[in-house]
């Protein structure tokens, strides 16, 4: 049996673009990002730092990224928690995720690491009302993990309202949010421009929020603001997808996109102009929670499937000729569509109920059970939809986006075509075999007989150790479909665990 | 689609009843099977597993329901123990205790609900979610490669096996020939051997 090579990429490190090579020393040489275990991190990215022995991590944005001849570092700029600074700020209250960005001259500004002690990204947004900070949408906001919109001069240990024009040596517009256009430059271009390009969507002015709630945004329609705010979205501190995913994505965003404008209550980090406004979604959706809980991870929060589907009476769907007929009919149709990666516990039903949820579609759903090969962890159910479009549409839906179920794992879809295999009568077994014709007709009626039907064999026979050899190899067959799947778990709960400590807070 | 707790746990109790047989030969049908496991107790029914997803030529499985669980302990041990054939030889068909997974028609588990959400490309959760889907797609065609090589090792045995047989029979029906038809006399009064009539 072949081995299989471990993949051992999430553990490896790897430079990204290289910008420069140092003035004065050769050896240094500066780079515009790098991956490390599995994460692409950039330029003027904000960053978890963890420092062992702390008890918390510290956050920064990246403001360059360098190599020595034997190191690698990265200078990070750093924003303060108000806990750190708390003999400073006088009468001022921070909101609920705010930080300060440190600027001025002094200790605390910045700190050159390894790059080893960044232990994950961070998605911090500046609600700064400062012009030259493109202001976040409420989309933006929801999402934030911290805010920020005043500086600390470490100098002069001041809370400051106004940005100066440099800090730490680079120019203030890199620490504020990314400009929002489509292009995929990562130096922020003058911000003149991109008032002109992005159109009002950059300064979401009470009014104007006002509107675009009004507009009901229907799927295939979205409201002309709504358009704009997808576009946002996409350039928003994701700036490693923009390269692959972020043109592909965006026209279909606009479709599929339910743009939402949360219940903010007072006391949430966002500007204070914002008005209480209400959710509407594209879609009523009678099983999503109300997202109103000023949960600092908003995004974590799942929604749960009643099973609320009116009783369809299945009495006659399940018989096994029957559903296969439907499978096959399906099958020709484009309706058919696989699931995978699903809980391997689940029933029928509870899929069903899953796609009602999730796409808004009623089809007829059935788990394929589990073969002694397949993966114990991984379900996979053959779903009917109504048309080949709604079967497209869905699987093209679970690529875009991903839809994750309660324990984090992803599901996938393929729509089947034509894969379903036939069923082949005759086909031949391998494994038993047959003894020369005319000696088997001139064996008595007994022995012939006995040859089909089912014995246990005996251990003087030539069968008996024919047959110890196939249980060793079902017995081999048992050991390395283990090993596979043992190693396919094992590698899943290494991202499992990587993407967690992204998004530790 | 609720299914109550008293229906759950008859479904629990059915597939403590139940074995899971494979490497069954796809000539084998209902009839066959209930013979086979007549003598090892009663047999309340057999369901034969449908298979779409593999080639053709793999083994059939089944699942086979006995009036009670000593029933099922009692051939799982044996046929662990000694090869047991069905419907041919000689591979010996393999069982085991079922499991919820291998019933298509299983009930929902009282009291879960299901969970899930959407996310969005600029969730940082994302990446990781592609990644994991990547990952199945990887392990998917892993999967398949180690099956078309188990199958390819099953074909090499049974070829062997082919062999062995042809080159056994051969010797037998030498032996056969040469009792039957005299030589084997002959020789002995040349040798003055005895020759045992069996």
């Amino acid at each position: 049996m072949a081995g299989f090579e471990g993949r051992s990429d999430y553990s490896e490190f790897k430079w990204g673009v290289k910008i420069g090579v140092g003035k004065t020393n050769k050896d240094l040489q500066y780079y515009e990002s790098f991956t490390f275990q599995g994460v692409r991190y950039s330029l003027y990215d904000s960053v978890y730092a963890y420092q062992t022995g702390a008890l918390e991590t510290d956050i920064g944005k990246i403001v360059k990224i360098y190599s020595t001849a034997t190191e690698k570092k990265v200078r990070i700029v750093w924003f303060l928690r108000p806990g750190e600074i708390c003999n400073f700020l006088g009468e001022y209250v921070p909101f609920w995720k705010e930080l300060f960005l440190a600027s001025g001259e002094g200790i605390g500004l910045y700190n050159v690491n390894p790059l080893e002690a960044i232990v994950g990204k961070c998605n911090v947004v500046c609600t700064s009302k400062d012009k030259r900070n493109p202001q976040p949408s409420k989309e933006e906001l929801r999402m934030a993990n911290y805010i920020f919109c005043r500086t600390f001069d470490v100098g002069r240990r001041k809370i400051l309202e106004n940005f100066p024009d440099n800090i730490c040596g680079i120019k203030v517009e890199s620490y504020f949010n990314r400009p929002k256009q489509k292009n995929l430059t990562r130096i922020p271009t003058p911000r003149t421009q991109l008032r002109d390009q992005a159109g009002p969507s950059n300064f979401l002015s009470k009014s104007q929020l006002d509107k675009m709630v009004a507009y009901p945004v229907k799927n295939g329609e979205p409201g002309s603001k709504a358009v704009p705010i997808a576009k946002e979205l996409e350039n928003r501190a994701r700036p490693a997808l923009r390269d692959q995913d972020g043109l592909s994505t965006v026209p279909s965003k606009s479709r599929l996109d339910k743009v939402v404008a949360h219940p903010v209550k007072n006391g949430e980090p966002s500007s204070k102009a914002v008005p209480l406004v209400k959710v509407i979604r594209n879609t009523v959706d009678p099983f999503l929670a109300p997202m109103s809980t000023p949960d600092t991870r908003p995004c974590k929060k799942m929604r749960t499937v009643d099973s609320g589907l009116p009783d369809i009476d299945k009495s006659g769907w399940f018989k096994p000729e029957l559903w296969e007929e439907r499978l096959r009919t399906a099958d020709g149709n484009g309706r058919l569509v696989l699931l995978d990666n699903l809980d391997p516990s689940y029933a029928s039903s509870e899929v069903q109920d899953l796609v009602w949820g999730a796409f808004n579609e009623k089809v007829e759903a059935k788990m394929i059970p589990c073969t002694p090969f397949s993966n114990p962890h991984y379900g996979k159910a053959f779903v009917i939809f109504k048309s080949s479009d709604a079967a497209e549409s869905a699987v093209v839906a679970l690529d875009r986006r991903c839809l994750i179920l309660a324990d984090g794992r992803p599901v996938i879809g393929i729509v089947c075509r034509g894969t379903m295999k036939e069923r082949d009568k005759v086909s031949k077994f391998v494994g038993h075999l047959m003894i020369d014709k005319h000696r088997l007709q001139s064996q008595r009626e007994e022995m012939r007989k006995a040859v089909s039907t089912s014995h246990f064999a005996q251990p003087n026979t030539v069968e008996y150790d024919m047959a110890m050899e196939w249980c060793l190899l079902q017995e081999k067959s048992d050991l390395w479909w283990k090993a596979l799947y043992q190693d396919h778990e094992e590698k899943e709960m290494e991202i499992t665990k990587l993407g967690e400590q992204k998004v530790k807070v | 689609m609720e299914a109550s707790e008293a229906q759950y746990a008859e479904f629990e109790g059915k597939v403590k009843r139940t074995i899971y047989l494979d490497n069954l030969s796809p000539q084998v049908n209902e009839l066959i099977v209930r013979q086979a496991f007549d003598h090892f107790g009663t047999v309340e029914s057999v369901q034969f597993i449908p298979n779409y997803l593999e080639s053709k030529n793999i083994p059939q499985c089944a699942l086979i329901e006995m009036k009670n669980p000593t029933q099922v302990n009692a051939i799982v041990s044996d046929i662990a123990q000694k090869p047991f054939m069905i419907g041919g030889m000689p591979r010996p068909v393999r069982a085991r205790k079922a499991k919820m997974e291998m019933f298509d028609d299983r009930p929902v588990k009282p009291g879960r609900t299901i969970q899930f959400r959407w996310l969005e490309p600029n969730y940082p959760d994302f990446e990781v979610a592609k990644e994991l889907k990547e990952l199945a797609r990887i392990h998917a065609v892993e999967a398949e490669y180690v099956l078309k090589k188990q199958l390819e090792d099953e074909e090499k045995l049974e070829e062997q096996h082919q062999e062995a047989l042809k080159a056994t029979h051969k010797k037998y029906k030498m032996v056969q020939s040469v009792i039957a038809d005299g030589t084997t006399r002959q020789l002995a009064r040349g040798y003055h051997l005895r020759v045992a009539d069996d």
